[in-house]
Protein backbone atom coordinates (compact mmCIF):
# COMPACT_ATOMS: atom_id res chain seq x y z
CA UNK A 1 0.00 0.00 0.00
CA UNK A 2 3.01 2.36 0.57
CA UNK A 3 3.62 4.15 -2.85
CA UNK A 4 7.06 2.98 -3.92
CA UNK A 5 8.97 5.71 -5.13
CA UNK A 6 12.62 4.19 -6.88
CA UNK A 7 14.01 8.04 -7.42
CA UNK A 8 13.95 8.49 -3.16
CA UNK A 9 17.20 7.51 -1.68
CA UNK A 10 17.20 5.76 1.32
CA UNK A 11 18.54 6.80 4.60
CA UNK A 12 17.89 3.55 6.49
CA UNK A 13 16.36 -0.08 5.66
CA UNK A 14 15.49 -3.31 7.42
CA UNK A 15 14.69 -5.73 5.14
CA UNK A 16 12.89 -8.67 6.33
CA UNK A 17 14.64 -8.08 9.75
CA UNK A 18 13.50 -10.85 12.61
CA UNK A 19 14.99 -10.64 16.04
CA UNK A 20 14.13 -12.67 19.56
CA UNK A 21 14.88 -12.14 22.98
CA UNK A 22 15.88 -15.48 24.53
CA UNK A 23 12.00 -17.17 23.88
CA UNK A 24 10.63 -14.05 23.00
CA UNK A 25 10.03 -12.65 19.66
CA UNK A 26 10.33 -9.35 19.12
CA UNK A 27 10.43 -8.71 15.63
CA UNK A 28 9.37 -11.15 13.26
CA UNK A 29 9.86 -10.73 8.94
CA UNK A 30 9.75 -6.89 9.46
CA UNK A 31 10.70 -4.66 6.65
CA UNK A 32 10.68 -0.53 6.75
CA UNK A 33 12.19 1.91 4.72
CA UNK A 34 13.23 5.28 5.70
CA UNK A 35 13.37 8.07 3.03
CA UNK A 36 15.47 11.38 2.76
CA UNK A 37 13.10 14.32 4.06
CA UNK A 38 10.33 12.09 5.32
CA UNK A 39 8.86 11.80 8.84
CA UNK A 40 8.21 8.17 9.12
CA UNK A 41 6.09 7.16 12.55
CA UNK A 42 6.15 4.04 14.12
CA UNK A 43 2.63 3.11 15.90
CA UNK A 44 2.24 0.50 18.00
CA UNK A 45 1.30 -0.74 21.81
CA UNK A 46 3.86 -1.12 24.35
CA UNK A 47 6.12 -4.45 23.02
CA UNK A 48 4.94 -4.16 19.89
CA UNK A 49 8.71 -3.94 18.54
CA UNK A 50 9.24 -0.17 18.23
CA UNK A 51 12.43 0.04 20.38
CA UNK A 52 13.74 -3.65 18.57
CA UNK A 53 13.16 -1.84 15.49
CA UNK A 54 15.38 1.13 16.45
CA UNK A 55 18.28 -0.78 18.17
CA UNK A 56 18.16 -2.98 15.07
CA UNK A 57 18.88 0.91 12.74
CA UNK A 58 21.46 1.87 15.21
CA UNK A 59 23.22 -1.10 15.41
CA UNK A 60 22.33 -1.52 19.15
CA UNK A 61 21.70 -4.93 18.18
CA UNK A 62 21.94 -7.26 15.08
CA UNK A 63 19.05 -9.01 12.98
CA UNK A 64 18.34 -12.60 13.73
CA UNK A 65 17.80 -12.95 9.87
CA UNK A 66 17.24 -10.07 7.19
CA UNK A 67 19.38 -6.83 7.07
CA UNK A 68 19.65 -3.79 8.78
CA UNK A 69 21.36 -0.94 6.43
CA UNK A 70 21.72 3.13 7.64
CA UNK A 71 22.95 5.39 4.44
CA UNK A 72 23.48 2.43 3.11
CA UNK A 73 26.24 0.74 5.38
CA UNK A 74 25.73 -1.62 7.96
CA UNK A 75 24.55 0.04 10.81
CA UNK A 76 27.04 0.78 13.59
CA UNK A 77 30.03 1.63 11.53
CA UNK A 78 30.39 5.50 13.08
CA UNK A 79 31.10 7.61 9.55
CA UNK A 80 26.87 6.26 9.29
CA UNK A 81 26.44 7.55 12.99
CA UNK A 82 28.09 10.52 12.34
CA UNK A 83 24.73 11.10 10.29
CA UNK A 84 22.48 10.64 12.99
CA UNK A 85 21.06 12.12 15.55
CA UNK A 86 19.22 10.18 18.35
CA UNK A 87 16.97 10.66 21.62
CA UNK A 88 16.09 7.48 23.68
CA UNK A 89 13.19 7.66 26.19
CA UNK A 90 14.73 5.00 28.80
CA UNK A 91 18.58 7.19 28.31
CA UNK A 92 19.00 8.94 31.50
CA UNK A 93 22.02 11.59 30.90
CA UNK A 94 24.83 12.46 33.49
CA UNK A 95 22.88 13.71 36.05
CA UNK A 96 25.48 16.54 37.15
CA UNK A 97 26.14 17.49 33.53
CA UNK A 98 24.66 21.09 32.59
CA UNK A 99 22.36 21.34 29.51
CA UNK A 100 24.57 23.74 28.41
CA UNK A 101 27.32 21.15 28.85
CA UNK A 102 25.37 18.33 27.80
CA UNK A 103 25.12 19.74 24.26
CA UNK A 104 28.31 21.06 23.60
CA UNK A 105 29.77 17.13 25.00
CA UNK A 106 27.06 15.40 22.43
CA UNK A 107 28.23 17.97 19.59
CA UNK A 108 31.79 17.09 19.80
CA UNK A 109 31.07 14.09 18.60
CA UNK A 110 29.56 15.48 15.29
CA UNK A 111 32.27 16.55 12.50
CA UNK A 112 30.19 19.49 12.08
CA UNK A 113 27.96 20.53 14.63
CA UNK A 114 25.28 24.05 15.09
CA UNK A 115 26.81 26.23 17.45
CA UNK A 116 25.49 25.44 21.05
CA UNK A 117 23.88 28.63 21.06
CA UNK A 118 21.92 27.89 18.30
CA UNK A 119 20.73 24.72 19.52
CA UNK A 120 19.57 26.20 22.60
CA UNK A 121 17.52 28.79 20.89
CA UNK A 122 15.91 26.46 18.32
CA UNK A 123 14.95 23.97 21.39
CA UNK A 124 13.92 26.56 23.71
CA UNK A 125 16.21 25.04 26.23
CA UNK A 126 18.11 28.72 26.64
CA UNK A 127 16.49 29.43 30.15
CA UNK A 128 18.10 25.80 30.78
CA UNK A 129 21.05 26.22 29.93
CA UNK A 130 22.86 26.61 33.13
CA UNK A 131 20.96 23.64 34.75
CA UNK A 132 21.98 20.28 35.98
CA UNK A 133 20.08 17.86 34.41
CA UNK A 134 19.44 16.25 37.03
CA UNK A 135 17.34 19.27 38.06
CA UNK A 136 15.06 19.02 35.20
CA UNK A 137 11.53 18.09 34.80
CA UNK A 138 10.33 15.13 32.66
CA UNK A 139 9.64 17.79 29.89
CA UNK A 140 12.70 19.65 30.27
CA UNK A 141 14.48 16.44 30.25
CA UNK A 142 13.08 15.68 27.01
CA UNK A 143 13.58 19.32 25.30
CA UNK A 144 17.46 18.85 26.60
CA UNK A 145 17.38 15.04 25.24
CA UNK A 146 15.65 16.99 21.86
CA UNK A 147 18.61 19.43 21.81
CA UNK A 148 21.40 17.08 21.80
CA UNK A 149 19.62 14.61 19.59
CA UNK A 150 20.08 18.09 17.05
CA UNK A 151 22.77 19.26 17.77
CA UNK A 152 24.86 17.75 15.50
CA UNK A 153 23.16 18.43 12.40
CA UNK A 154 21.82 15.10 11.47
CA UNK A 155 20.88 13.87 8.45
CA UNK A 156 18.71 10.96 10.45
CA UNK A 157 17.58 11.74 13.47
CA UNK A 158 15.94 8.92 15.73
CA UNK A 159 12.75 10.08 18.16
CA UNK A 160 11.63 7.73 20.48
CA UNK A 161 8.67 9.21 22.74
CA UNK A 162 10.12 13.39 21.70
CA UNK A 163 6.85 14.59 23.31
CA UNK A 164 5.80 12.70 26.52
CA UNK A 165 5.70 14.89 29.34
CA UNK A 166 5.52 17.85 27.64
CA UNK A 167 2.79 20.44 27.97
CA UNK A 168 0.82 21.44 24.96
CA UNK A 169 2.61 24.40 24.20
CA UNK A 170 6.21 23.46 24.41
CA UNK A 171 5.09 19.85 22.31
CA UNK A 172 3.33 22.53 19.70
CA UNK A 173 6.98 24.25 19.26
CA UNK A 174 8.89 20.95 19.31
CA UNK A 175 6.55 19.72 16.11
CA UNK A 176 6.97 23.02 14.85
CA UNK A 177 10.62 22.00 15.23
CA UNK A 178 10.18 18.88 13.36
CA UNK A 179 8.46 20.20 10.37
CA UNK A 180 11.16 22.57 9.52
CA UNK A 181 13.99 20.37 10.02
CA UNK A 182 11.70 18.18 7.54
CA UNK A 183 11.11 20.75 5.08
CA UNK A 184 15.10 21.15 5.38
CA UNK A 185 15.43 17.77 4.17
CA UNK A 186 15.81 16.10 7.53
CA UNK A 187 14.64 12.06 7.71
CA UNK A 188 12.77 11.35 11.13
CA UNK A 189 11.50 8.07 12.83
CA UNK A 190 9.58 9.04 15.55
CA UNK A 191 8.25 6.48 17.50
CA UNK A 192 5.03 7.49 19.53
CA UNK A 193 2.10 6.90 21.83
CA UNK A 194 0.23 9.96 20.94
CA UNK A 195 -1.76 9.02 17.63
CA UNK A 196 -2.35 12.66 17.09
CA UNK A 197 1.19 13.15 16.85
CA UNK A 198 1.64 11.03 14.32
CA UNK A 199 -1.51 12.36 12.54
CA UNK A 200 -0.07 15.88 12.34
CA UNK A 201 3.22 14.79 11.31
CA UNK A 202 4.41 11.80 9.82
CA UNK A 203 4.49 12.06 6.43
CA UNK A 204 4.20 7.43 6.44
CA UNK A 205 3.37 5.70 9.35
CA UNK A 206 4.45 1.84 10.10
CA UNK A 207 2.17 -0.11 12.62
CA UNK A 208 3.79 -2.74 14.86
CA UNK A 209 1.81 -5.09 16.52
CA UNK A 210 3.57 -8.38 18.64
CA UNK A 211 6.67 -7.45 16.88
CA UNK A 212 4.55 -8.02 13.28
CA UNK A 213 4.13 -4.75 10.36
CA UNK A 214 0.47 -4.83 11.11
CA UNK A 215 0.00 -2.16 8.13
CA UNK A 216 2.09 0.84 6.43
CA UNK A 217 1.15 3.63 4.31
CA UNK A 218 0.51 7.46 4.81
CA UNK A 219 -1.97 8.59 7.54
CA UNK A 220 -4.80 8.56 5.13
CA UNK A 221 -4.34 4.95 4.02
CA UNK A 222 -4.02 3.82 7.33
CA UNK A 223 -7.09 5.39 8.04
CA UNK A 224 -8.75 3.86 4.92
CA UNK A 225 -7.78 0.87 5.97
CA UNK A 226 -10.45 0.58 8.74
CA UNK A 227 -13.04 2.31 6.11
CA UNK A 228 -15.37 3.30 9.23
CA UNK A 229 -17.74 6.18 9.60
CA UNK A 230 -19.57 6.94 12.52
CA UNK A 231 -23.06 9.31 12.29
CA UNK A 232 -24.68 10.31 15.80
CA UNK A 233 -28.29 11.87 15.12
CA UNK A 234 -31.35 12.38 17.36
CA UNK A 235 -34.04 9.92 16.17
CA UNK A 236 -37.04 8.36 16.81
CA UNK A 237 -35.97 5.07 15.16
CA UNK A 238 -35.50 2.69 17.85
CA UNK A 239 -31.88 0.75 17.19
CA UNK A 240 -33.45 -2.49 15.87
CA UNK A 241 -34.71 -0.43 13.52
CA UNK A 242 -31.79 0.87 11.95
CA UNK A 243 -29.44 -2.19 12.56
CA UNK A 244 -31.76 -3.06 9.80
CA UNK A 245 -30.67 -1.05 7.40
CA UNK A 246 -28.02 -1.79 4.42
CA UNK A 247 -23.99 -1.38 5.48
CA UNK A 248 -24.93 -0.47 9.23
CA UNK A 249 -22.18 -2.43 11.04
CA UNK A 250 -23.17 -1.57 15.31
CA UNK A 251 -25.86 0.63 16.73
CA UNK A 252 -25.89 2.38 20.39
CA UNK A 253 -27.57 4.59 22.33
CA UNK A 254 -25.68 7.55 23.96
CA UNK A 255 -28.88 9.53 25.78
CA UNK A 256 -30.70 10.50 23.31
CA UNK A 257 -28.07 10.43 20.72
CA UNK A 258 -27.91 7.51 18.53
CA UNK A 259 -24.09 6.47 17.40
CA UNK A 260 -23.92 4.59 14.68
CA UNK A 261 -20.95 2.68 12.96
CA UNK A 262 -20.95 2.09 8.83
CA UNK A 263 -18.55 1.49 6.52
CA UNK A 264 -19.90 4.30 3.74
CA UNK A 265 -21.90 6.95 5.10
CA UNK A 266 -23.70 8.64 2.44
CA UNK A 267 -26.18 5.62 1.59
CA UNK A 268 -27.32 5.45 5.50
CA UNK A 269 -27.81 8.80 5.76
CA UNK A 270 -30.11 8.95 2.38
CA UNK A 271 -32.17 6.18 4.72
CA UNK A 272 -32.38 7.46 8.11
CA UNK A 273 -33.69 10.46 6.43
CA UNK A 274 -36.49 9.20 4.69
CA UNK A 275 -37.31 6.89 7.77
CA UNK A 276 -37.30 9.45 10.27
CA UNK A 277 -37.99 13.18 8.64
CA UNK A 278 -37.74 14.77 12.04
CA UNK A 279 -34.07 13.04 12.69
CA UNK A 280 -31.81 16.13 13.67
CA UNK A 281 -28.58 17.14 15.17
CA UNK A 282 -26.55 14.69 12.55
CA UNK A 283 -22.99 14.47 12.01
CA UNK A 284 -20.46 12.41 10.49
CA UNK A 285 -16.83 11.63 11.42
CA UNK A 286 -14.22 9.79 10.09
CA UNK A 287 -12.56 7.15 11.90
CA UNK A 288 -9.24 9.00 13.04
CA UNK A 289 -6.06 7.17 13.38
CA UNK A 290 -6.45 6.04 16.81
CA UNK A 291 -9.29 3.91 16.30
CA UNK A 292 -7.77 2.59 12.83
CA UNK A 293 -4.43 1.50 14.78
CA UNK A 294 -7.03 0.11 18.11
CA UNK A 295 -8.50 -2.14 15.00
CA UNK A 296 -5.69 -3.01 13.62
CA UNK A 297 -3.22 -3.72 16.64
CA UNK A 298 -6.48 -5.70 17.79
CA UNK A 299 -6.77 -7.79 14.62
CA UNK A 300 -3.03 -8.79 15.22
CA UNK A 301 -3.40 -9.52 18.52
CA UNK A 302 -6.30 -11.93 18.18
CA UNK B 1 12.04 33.45 19.15
CA UNK B 2 9.97 31.98 16.41
CA UNK B 3 11.39 28.53 15.36
CA UNK B 4 9.02 27.78 12.21
CA UNK B 5 11.03 30.69 10.54
CA UNK B 6 14.93 29.35 11.84
CA UNK B 7 17.12 27.84 8.84
CA UNK B 8 18.39 24.52 10.59
CA UNK B 9 21.00 23.67 7.83
CA UNK B 10 21.09 19.65 7.42
CA UNK B 11 24.88 18.70 7.57
CA UNK B 12 26.41 19.20 4.50
CA UNK B 13 28.68 16.52 4.37
CA UNK B 14 26.55 13.98 2.04
CA UNK B 15 29.31 11.64 1.85
CA UNK B 16 30.05 9.74 4.26
CA UNK B 17 30.52 11.98 7.27
CA UNK B 18 34.22 11.42 7.95
CA UNK B 19 35.80 13.43 11.18
CA UNK B 20 38.91 15.82 10.70
CA UNK B 21 41.96 14.42 12.81
CA UNK B 22 41.50 17.68 15.07
CA UNK B 23 37.75 17.36 15.71
CA UNK B 24 38.67 13.62 17.26
CA UNK B 25 41.01 14.82 19.25
CA UNK B 26 38.83 17.46 20.75
CA UNK B 27 35.89 15.06 21.02
CA UNK B 28 38.51 13.05 23.41
CA UNK B 29 39.57 16.50 25.38
CA UNK B 30 36.11 17.49 25.65
CA UNK B 31 34.88 13.56 26.97
CA UNK B 32 37.64 14.12 29.34
CA UNK B 33 37.39 17.53 30.34
CA UNK B 34 33.48 16.64 30.97
CA UNK B 35 34.39 13.12 32.82
CA UNK B 36 36.83 15.62 35.79
CA UNK B 37 34.02 18.18 35.93
CA UNK B 38 31.94 15.26 36.88
CA UNK B 39 34.14 13.65 39.09
CA UNK B 40 34.99 17.07 40.85
CA UNK B 41 31.28 17.59 41.38
CA UNK B 42 30.45 14.64 43.25
CA UNK B 43 32.07 15.46 45.89
CA UNK B 44 30.61 12.86 48.11
CA UNK B 45 32.04 10.62 45.99
CA UNK B 46 35.83 12.22 45.87
CA UNK B 47 35.74 12.84 48.93
CA UNK B 48 36.07 9.39 50.90
CA UNK B 49 38.72 8.18 47.75
CA UNK B 50 40.88 11.28 48.80
CA UNK B 51 40.46 11.84 52.42
CA UNK B 52 40.90 8.55 53.81
CA UNK B 53 44.14 7.58 52.22
CA UNK B 54 45.18 11.02 53.85
CA UNK B 55 43.46 10.51 57.13
CA UNK B 56 44.49 6.99 57.73
CA UNK B 57 48.37 8.16 57.02
CA UNK B 58 48.31 11.24 59.01
CA UNK B 59 47.19 8.71 61.74
CA UNK B 60 49.05 5.63 61.58
CA UNK B 61 52.36 6.92 59.29
CA UNK B 62 53.02 10.30 61.31
CA UNK B 63 51.05 10.20 64.38
CA UNK B 64 51.97 6.71 65.33
CA UNK B 65 54.87 6.00 63.27
CA UNK B 66 56.43 9.02 62.80
CA UNK B 67 58.68 9.61 65.92
CA UNK B 68 60.68 6.17 65.46
CA UNK B 69 60.69 7.53 61.72
CA UNK B 70 64.33 9.61 62.16
CA UNK B 71 65.78 6.23 63.41
CA UNK B 72 64.36 4.13 60.78
CA UNK B 73 63.64 5.64 57.61
CA UNK B 74 63.22 2.42 55.58
CA UNK B 75 60.16 1.44 57.80
CA UNK B 76 58.93 4.78 57.38
CA UNK B 77 59.43 4.57 53.62
CA UNK B 78 57.15 1.26 53.55
CA UNK B 79 54.44 2.24 55.60
CA UNK B 80 54.13 5.73 53.32
CA UNK B 81 54.36 3.51 49.95
CA UNK B 82 51.55 1.10 51.45
CA UNK B 83 49.16 4.22 52.21
CA UNK B 84 50.21 5.46 48.99
CA UNK B 85 49.17 2.49 47.21
CA UNK B 86 46.28 2.23 48.94
CA UNK B 87 44.98 5.50 47.90
CA UNK B 88 45.93 4.52 44.34
CA UNK B 89 43.45 1.64 43.88
CA UNK B 90 40.59 2.78 45.07
CA UNK B 91 39.40 5.63 42.25
CA UNK B 92 40.98 2.77 39.63
CA UNK B 93 38.36 0.10 41.00
CA UNK B 94 35.55 2.61 42.55
CA UNK B 95 35.92 5.55 39.98
CA UNK B 96 35.69 2.90 37.09
CA UNK B 97 34.06 -0.05 37.65
CA UNK B 98 30.53 1.70 39.71
CA UNK B 99 30.49 4.53 37.28
CA UNK B 100 30.45 2.26 34.16
CA UNK B 101 27.87 -0.21 36.24
CA UNK B 102 25.73 2.82 36.64
CA UNK B 103 26.04 4.18 33.03
CA UNK B 104 25.17 0.95 31.90
CA UNK B 105 21.82 0.37 33.92
CA UNK B 106 20.87 4.15 33.26
CA UNK B 107 20.98 2.95 29.45
CA UNK B 108 23.58 6.32 29.21
CA UNK B 109 25.72 3.12 27.95
CA UNK B 110 23.24 1.93 25.50
CA UNK B 111 23.06 5.84 23.97
CA UNK B 112 26.56 6.44 23.88
CA UNK B 113 27.09 3.32 21.64
CA UNK B 114 24.39 4.82 19.23
CA UNK B 115 25.73 8.31 19.35
CA UNK B 116 29.02 9.11 17.35
CA UNK B 117 31.45 9.24 20.41
CA UNK B 118 34.80 8.13 19.41
CA UNK B 119 35.49 4.40 20.22
CA UNK B 120 37.19 4.43 23.29
CA UNK B 121 36.25 7.71 23.94
CA UNK B 122 34.61 6.86 27.38
CA UNK B 123 37.49 4.73 28.80
CA UNK B 124 40.02 7.56 27.83
CA UNK B 125 37.85 10.00 29.56
CA UNK B 126 37.68 7.89 33.03
CA UNK B 127 41.00 6.71 32.86
CA UNK B 128 42.28 10.16 32.99
CA UNK B 129 39.57 11.53 35.58
CA UNK B 130 41.18 8.30 37.81
CA UNK B 131 44.94 9.31 36.91
CA UNK B 132 43.84 13.02 38.17
CA UNK B 133 42.29 11.58 41.10
CA UNK B 134 45.42 9.97 42.40
CA UNK B 135 47.75 12.43 41.56
CA UNK B 136 45.41 14.62 43.80
CA UNK B 137 46.30 12.80 46.59
CA UNK B 138 49.28 11.44 46.19
CA UNK B 139 50.19 16.08 45.77
CA UNK B 140 48.37 15.68 49.43
CA UNK B 141 50.21 12.43 50.79
CA UNK B 142 53.67 13.24 49.28
CA UNK B 143 54.00 16.98 50.87
CA UNK B 144 52.74 15.54 54.25
CA UNK B 145 55.07 12.23 54.39
CA UNK B 146 58.01 15.15 53.36
CA UNK B 147 57.29 18.07 55.69
CA UNK B 148 55.32 15.87 58.66
CA UNK B 149 56.62 12.67 58.70
CA UNK B 150 60.22 12.74 58.56
CA UNK B 151 60.37 10.65 55.18
CA UNK B 152 63.54 10.72 53.22
CA UNK B 153 61.66 11.81 49.64
CA UNK B 154 64.47 13.06 46.96
CA UNK B 155 62.45 14.87 44.52
CA UNK B 156 63.76 12.36 41.76
CA UNK B 157 62.29 9.46 44.37
CA UNK B 158 59.24 11.28 44.11
CA UNK B 159 58.83 11.82 40.34
CA UNK B 160 59.61 8.36 39.90
CA UNK B 161 57.38 7.00 43.15
CA UNK B 162 54.20 9.33 41.71
CA UNK B 163 54.56 7.87 38.07
CA UNK B 164 54.29 4.82 39.37
CA UNK B 165 51.17 5.56 41.32
CA UNK B 166 49.78 7.14 38.32
CA UNK B 167 50.16 4.69 35.92
CA UNK B 168 49.59 2.30 38.25
CA UNK B 169 45.95 3.05 38.62
CA UNK B 170 44.96 1.55 35.20
CA UNK B 171 45.06 -2.06 36.34
CA UNK B 172 42.71 -1.46 38.89
CA UNK B 173 40.82 0.80 36.35
CA UNK B 174 40.66 -2.35 34.40
CA UNK B 175 39.30 -4.27 37.09
CA UNK B 176 36.84 -1.93 37.79
CA UNK B 177 35.65 -2.23 34.17
CA UNK B 178 35.51 -5.54 34.37
CA UNK B 179 33.21 -5.46 37.25
CA UNK B 180 31.50 -2.87 35.81
CA UNK B 181 30.65 -4.52 32.22
CA UNK B 182 29.19 -7.47 34.17
CA UNK B 183 26.94 -6.39 37.32
CA UNK B 184 24.18 -3.83 37.74
CA UNK B 185 24.99 -0.04 38.89
CA UNK B 186 23.32 -1.32 42.31
CA UNK B 187 25.59 -4.16 43.05
CA UNK B 188 28.54 -3.25 41.82
CA UNK B 189 29.33 -1.31 44.69
CA UNK B 190 29.40 -4.44 46.90
CA UNK B 191 31.01 -6.67 44.34
CA UNK B 192 33.89 -3.65 44.41
CA UNK B 193 33.98 -4.05 48.24
CA UNK B 194 34.37 -7.77 48.14
CA UNK B 195 38.29 -7.51 45.90
CA UNK B 196 38.80 -4.32 47.18
CA UNK B 197 38.95 -4.77 50.99
CA UNK B 198 40.30 -8.16 50.55
CA UNK B 199 43.37 -6.94 48.37
CA UNK B 200 44.10 -4.38 50.54
CA UNK B 201 44.50 -6.00 53.36
CA UNK B 202 46.06 -9.09 51.84
CA UNK B 203 48.49 -7.28 49.89
CA UNK B 204 50.25 -6.36 53.09
CA UNK B 205 49.45 -1.88 51.87
CA UNK B 206 48.99 -1.38 56.06
CA UNK B 207 51.49 -1.87 58.47
CA UNK B 208 48.73 -4.50 60.29
CA UNK B 209 50.19 -8.07 60.76
CA UNK B 210 48.67 -11.11 58.34
CA UNK B 211 49.05 -14.54 58.99
CA UNK B 212 52.34 -15.76 58.16
CA UNK B 213 50.11 -18.32 55.55
CA UNK B 214 48.90 -15.90 54.09
CA UNK B 215 51.56 -14.06 53.32
CA UNK B 216 53.04 -15.85 50.81
CA UNK B 217 50.14 -15.85 49.11
CA UNK B 218 50.31 -11.58 48.54
CA UNK B 219 52.00 -12.17 45.47
CA UNK B 220 48.13 -13.22 44.09
CA UNK B 221 46.76 -9.89 44.54
CA UNK B 222 48.20 -6.55 41.78
CA UNK B 223 48.28 -4.45 44.05
CA UNK B 224 51.05 -5.93 46.22
CA UNK B 225 52.82 -6.27 42.62
CA UNK B 226 51.99 -2.54 42.74
CA UNK B 227 53.44 -1.86 45.89
CA UNK B 228 56.97 -3.58 44.88
CA UNK B 229 56.99 -1.08 42.23
CA UNK B 230 56.37 1.89 44.15
CA UNK B 231 58.97 0.59 46.77
CA UNK B 232 61.40 -0.10 43.85
CA UNK B 233 60.81 3.44 43.16
CA UNK B 234 61.87 4.74 46.39
CA UNK B 235 64.49 2.15 46.45
CA UNK B 236 64.01 -0.05 48.96
CA UNK B 237 64.77 -3.44 47.91
CA UNK B 238 61.75 -5.65 46.70
CA UNK B 239 60.92 -9.34 47.11
CA UNK B 240 60.22 -9.20 43.60
CA UNK B 241 62.27 -8.01 40.21
CA UNK B 242 60.33 -4.96 38.79
CA UNK B 243 59.98 -7.21 35.51
CA UNK B 244 58.37 -9.50 37.14
CA UNK B 245 55.66 -6.78 38.82
CA UNK B 246 55.15 -4.77 35.89
CA UNK B 247 54.34 -8.20 33.94
CA UNK B 248 51.74 -8.88 36.34
CA UNK B 249 50.29 -5.88 36.29
CA UNK B 250 50.09 -5.67 32.03
CA UNK B 251 49.00 -9.10 32.32
CA UNK B 252 46.08 -8.34 34.95
CA UNK B 253 45.31 -5.43 32.65
CA UNK B 254 44.42 -7.01 29.67
CA UNK B 255 42.76 -9.98 30.39
CA UNK B 256 40.17 -7.76 32.43
CA UNK B 257 40.38 -5.24 29.26
CA UNK B 258 39.48 -8.48 27.04
CA UNK B 259 36.82 -9.66 28.80
CA UNK B 260 35.49 -6.72 29.40
CA UNK B 261 35.18 -5.60 25.82
CA UNK B 262 33.78 -9.01 24.66
CA UNK B 263 31.21 -8.66 27.49
CA UNK B 264 30.71 -5.30 26.16
CA UNK B 265 30.60 -5.91 22.60
CA UNK B 266 27.84 -8.76 23.12
CA UNK B 267 25.27 -6.85 25.70
CA UNK B 268 26.07 -3.33 26.04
Amino acid sequence: MAIENAAEPLCAQLEGVSRRFGKTVALQDVSIDIRRGELLAILGPNGAGKSTSIALLLGLHQPDCGRATLFGRPPGEIDSRRRVGIMMQEANLPPDIRVRELIHLVSSYYPDPLPVRDVLDLTQTGPLASRPYAALSGGQKRLAQFAAAICGRPQLLFLDEPTAGLDIQARERLWATLRTLVAHGTSIVLTTHYLEEAEALANRVVVLARGRMVATGTVNEIRALVARKKISCVTSLSADEIRAIAGVQSVHQDREQMCISVREAEPAVLELLMRDRSLRDLEIHRAGLAEAVAELTEGAAS
Amino acid sequence: MNTTTSVIPVSSVTAAATMPFTRLLHAYATECRYELLRTLRQPIFLFPMLALPVLLYLFFGIVLAGPQAGSNPQVALYVFSGFAMFSVVGPGMFGFGIGLAVERSSGLLTLKRALPMPAGANFAARMVASMAAVALVLAMLIPLAKYFGNVPLPAGKIMSFAAVGILGVLPFCAIGLLVGSYVSGTAAPGVVNLIYFPMIYLSGLFPFPIPESLKTAAVIWPAYHLNQLALHALGLPTRLGVGICAGVLLAVTAVCLFFSIRRLARVG
